[in-house]
């Protein structure tokens, strides 16, 4: 699959993948950005160049994640990212992802116990990951800045290890779902409905796999690197 | 699933690009070594075999004594109607996409290598429905041993197979699936509780 560089238009790259646009959004670009490349428009914004080219690639290219390259970008930049990402998530995504949960369970012409199964499953889901969500967000974010700038106290007092391995959790409870629909739920319901609730879920789940990507293998990586070198000192 | 496929091949561009051609074909595994020392416990386990392509120079001649003959590809780099004694399947490093998508091809449909690699789709035995509905409804594996006179060992390993064939992994998950299919009775429980 094709790697962005500097000199590519943006319009070229929106063309290439249209899920980029929200990850675009994160780095405040929005439309209208006529025939201009990649680093004008990141120069314009006030952008670092090659931290949106790292992103936007590895978002788009499965297979491409430079870790050596990510691991360069001080994790104050890495975590404006992560949490723009959350923000986008909580306000956008999941709730589209409930509206069209409820249309699909709508659709439904009697009193289908099973779909509403899937919606409490659903909601054990959300709980796990909006918790995971704000343990990142008050607890291992402010406490991975805090030993960046070499605060005073600033042993960091989380727990790395479950931090790693939450993700799987909550992949696992996501990869159940759909794999419970696709496979298992008698189709008693609208079939656009559950198209568009399985296409939004499965474009959540890209979106979320590259986030904890970045978590586990750049953001985790550097705070232990960042915890030998203190240590040392 | 199907099976796995294993290149071996000193170069990257032949090992990539062979990797690259495979997968815009077949929905299928295809791991990739340089050398063979890193592959021979892929070949002890009790699962099916992979398909290996291998470099005629260094890696062909190791393996063939380890791998049956219609397993075996030779990679040679040679024009496409040579073939080296010894192998029965061959392909030239110029050879055409299509002829790629052939050669796998007929070894994937071959009757005999036509075992599945694992044990996605298979119906779940009596016993593995025991243990599940125990699952679902929340018991742990200590017991779902005691309750079925089984070791916890034997209850993990169940487990392990239910959550294969399903493809389901988590508990509240297979939770849905038991209600779902009616192998735990939802008249008697609290369900809010339990997913
Ligand atoms: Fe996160
Ligand atoms: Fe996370």
């Amino acid at each position: 699959m094709e790697i962005f560089i500097e000199y590519d238009k943006l319009s070229h790259v929106i063309r290439s993948n249209f899920h980029l646009l929200p990850v675009l959004n994160r780095f405040g670009i929005s439309l209208g950005i006529k025939d201009k490349s990649i680093a004008e428009v990141c120069t314009d914004r006030g952008i670092q160049t090659d931290f949106f080219l790292a992103i936007i690639n590895t978002f788009h290219n499965e297979d491409y994640f430079p870790e050596t390259e990510l691991m360069k970008f001080s994790p104050v930049l890495i975590i404006g990212y992560l949490r723009k990402t959350h923000q986008h998530y909580v306000d956008y995504t999941l709730p589209k992802i409930e509206k069209l949960l409820s249309n699909l369970i709508a659709s439904c012409p009697d009193n289908c116990s099973d779909l509403k199964m899937i919606d409490s499953f659903y909601r054990t889901y959300k709980n796990e990951l909006v918790l995971h969500i704000k343990d990142e967000e008050e607890n291992v974010f402010p406490n991975i800045i805090r030993l960046v700038n070499k605060e005073e106290g600033s042993k960091p007092d989380f727990s790395i290890l479950s931090f790693e391995q939450e993700h799987g959790n909550v992949d696992e409870k996501l990869n159940d779902l759909k794999n419970l629909i696709i496979k298992y739920l008698e189709p008693r319901y609208n079939n656009n409905d559950c198209n568009e609730f399985l296409i939004a879920l499965s474009d959540f789940e890209n979106d979320i796999k590259d986030h904890a990507r970045i978590e586990d293998k750049v953001l985790l990586p550097k705070v232990k690197e960042i915890e030998m070198g203190t240590r040392n000192a | 699933m199907l099976r796995k496929i294993v290149i071996v091949h000193p170069s990257t561009i032949v090992r990539k690009g062979l990797e690259a051609i495979i997968k815009s074909f077949f929905n299928i595994d295809v791991l990739l070594f340089e050398n063979v020392d890193s592959i021979v416990n892929l070949f002890n386990s009790s699962k099916r075999n992979p398909i290996v392509f291998a470099d005629i120079e260094y890696s062909a001649p190791s393996l063939i004594s380890k791998i049956p003959a219609d397993d075996l590809i030779v990679l040679t780099s040679e024009s496409l109607t040579q073939k080296k004694d010894g192998f029965k399947n061959h392909l030239s490093l110029f050879a055409s996409k299509s002829d790629v998508q052939e050669l796998v091809h007929s070894i994937l449909k071959n009757p005999n290598t036509e075992t599945t690699f694992d044990h996605e789709g298979e119906e779940l035995s009596l016993r593995e429905k025991d243990v599940l509905k125990l699952v679902a409804l929340g018991h742990t594996n200590k017991e779902i041993a005691e309750a079925l006179f089984i070791s916890i060992h034997t209850v993990i390993s169940h487990r392990k197979n239910i959550t294969e064939k399903l493809g389901i992994k988590s508990i509240s998950g297979l939770t849905v699936y038991a209600i779902l299919n009616h192998i735990i009775d939802t008249s008697t429980i609290d369900l809010e509780k339990l997913i």
